[in-house]
């Protein structure tokens, strides 16, 4: 499913809006995009995008949810594409911040986003009347990273797992009807932005990704840094993709192979 | 700590003694100055002492954050409000450093050298790294590798400021892995064997005679040894359970 409109949000299934905002590159582009829940109490940010969009995601939630904005924000992680607007969002609305529980030498409020409710891996919490999971993820780069699954739209929010899209994609959602993700759009975001995967051994990943569509029932494999992924078929030719995309950097790595 | 450390504890933890994980900035003082990571915002205060008392006067030349997370580069923007004349230099291997702020200072390769005067520091791309933009540095007149989260290790109290073979205990394995299996995760998932090499060539490259961590006490006995015991750690995460969040 690709739209060209104009639209605020790109519309999921399960009341989830995709705040779809890119960064272009030379040829592909690199989504940073948090997510809109709407709840019977309010409106869940997930993630809070990157400083380039912030007059843009401020506009956009506002004209989804009103000029009251936000009810709550869940951050995946502390790093900079991830959370620099939080401050700024504080400033413009008033609302509920869950951040990952840390054990770091960082903390929100240490950061200059105000105070935060931490939450631990596993646990489960009701926000705006929606209910929220925060598993182990398998693939992240900042230690502390926690993902963020909502039992409501049965969505998975996926943080730093990611991929980069072409220039005509940037508002399309890879269904059933739409062209899947390329492993070379995995492998090319992954060797810049997580440089460590050439260590990765693919058939743990494969094992991995298995264990969590195991545990969780996903119908939207919903990444920060990428196209969101919707019904189980897609969703596992995508884990798939992924693999073969660690594979080929792993051999690329080690073997001297291509 | 994690609850199974209290339950059945290793040899080098005491229950009556907090356990502790630096975050380390080192300063490099030659004719230049150039300090290798920021530390966190929380400890902005404690850095800015510390350097005041260093540097008297002098300004600070350099400033480089290993890697973009806030407990390495949290303090890069104050530290170059504090210090205007300051050149902040960051790594090349990534994409999008506008993302990061990192678009303000000059971007620094594997091989590319700086002489401080007295010291010559050499930009090495990170061996083991979890995020983009990530450098490492060797310190050439001292023999010094800077390896940001690889190589920590959690001390207790009493033990800050320590180097490594001052310790109560020896830093065993178990103890490196500790902090290592939280701070890398990926190692969980890793195919060892390419690790191990990478530890081979490292050694077999730089040979340091001193090894400094980010989040870890100061190796300058054995550094190699430890580098070397990096490979059992490297085993044991990938055998071994997941670790829980340190709280």
């Amino acid at each position: 499913m690709t739209m060209n409109d104009d639209t605020p949000t790109v519309e999921l299934p399960g009341d989830v809006h995709w705040l779809d905002t890119c960064f272009p590159m030379d040829r592909q582009h690199h989504h940073i995009s948090p997510y809109l829940l709407d709840g019977p109490d309010g409106s869940v940010l997930i993630e809070a995008g990157s400083m380039v969009h912030q007059d843009q995601l401020i506009e956009r939630i506002e004209a989804h949810a009103g000029p009251g904005g936000i009810d709550a924000a869940i951050l995946s992680h502390y790093d900079l594409p991830h959370v620099s607007n939080a401050r700024a969002f504080r400033e413009t609305w008033e609302f509920d911040l869950y951040t990952s529980f840390s054990g770091t030498s960082a903390n929100p409020e240490t950061l200059g986003m105000g105070p935060s409710t931490g939450c631990m891996h596993d646990e489960t919490r009701e926000i705006c009347g929606r209910t929220f999971t925060f598993p182990w993820p398998p693939l992240v780069d900042a230690a502390h990273t926690m993902w963020v699954y909502d039992h409501d739209a049965k969505a998975m929010f996926t943080g730093d797992m990611g991929h980069y899209h072409e220039s005509t994609d940037c508002r399309t959602v890879v269904d059933g009807a739409a062209e899947p993700v390329s492993v070379d759009a995995i492998r090319a975001y992954n060797e810049d932005a997580l440089p460590f995967v050439k260590f990765l051994d693919p058939e743990k990943m494969r094992d991995a990704f298995a264990e969590i569509r195991s545990a969780y029932d996903i119908e939207i494999w919903a990444p920060v840094h990428g196209n969101p992924i919707v019904g189980n078929g897609p969703i596992e030719a995508y884990h798939e993709r992924y693999v073969e995309a660690i594979e080929a950097t792993h051999d690329a790595a080690w073997s001297g192979s291509d | 700590m994690s609850d199974g450390l209290r339950e059945d504890p290793p040899d080098w933890y005491d229950p009556d003694r907090l356990v502790h994980v630096c975050n380390n900035a080192y300063l490099i003082v030659g004719d230049e100055t150039l300090l290798y990571d920021t530390v966190s915002p929380g400890a902005r205060e404690q850095l800015m002492d510390g350097l005041d008392e260093v540097l008297g006067e002098r300004g600070l030349d350099y400033i480089v954050p290993s890697h973009p997370e806030a407990p390495h580069a949290g303090n890069a923007n104050a530290l170059l409000r504090r210090y205007p004349d300051a050149t902040l230099l960051s790594s090349a291997y990534g994409r999008g450093e506008e993302l990061y702020y990192l678009d303000q200072g000059r971007h620094v390769e594997a091989g590319e050298t700086l002489d401080l005067g007295g010291y010559t520091v050499e930009f090495l791309r990170a061996a083991f790294p979890d995020t983009a933009f990530h450098i490492w540095m060797k310190e050439h007149t001292s023999n010094t590798l800077f390896t940001a989260d690889w190589m920590g290790a959690p001390h207790v109290d009493g033990e800050c400021l320590l180097f490594s073979d001052e310790l109560d205990s020896p830093l065993s394995p178990a103890q490196i892995l500790e902090f290592q299996a939280r701070a890398l995760r990926w190692l969980q998932y890793c195919d060892p064997e390419p690790v191990f090499e990478t530890i081979d060539d490292l050694i077999e490259t730089h040979d340091p005679d001193i090894v400094c961590p980010a989040h870890g006490t100061v190796y300058r006995e054995d550094a190699t040894g430890y580098m070397e015991r990096m490979k059992t750690v490297i085993e044991m995460i990938t055998t071994g359970e997941r670790l829980a969040e340190l709280k």
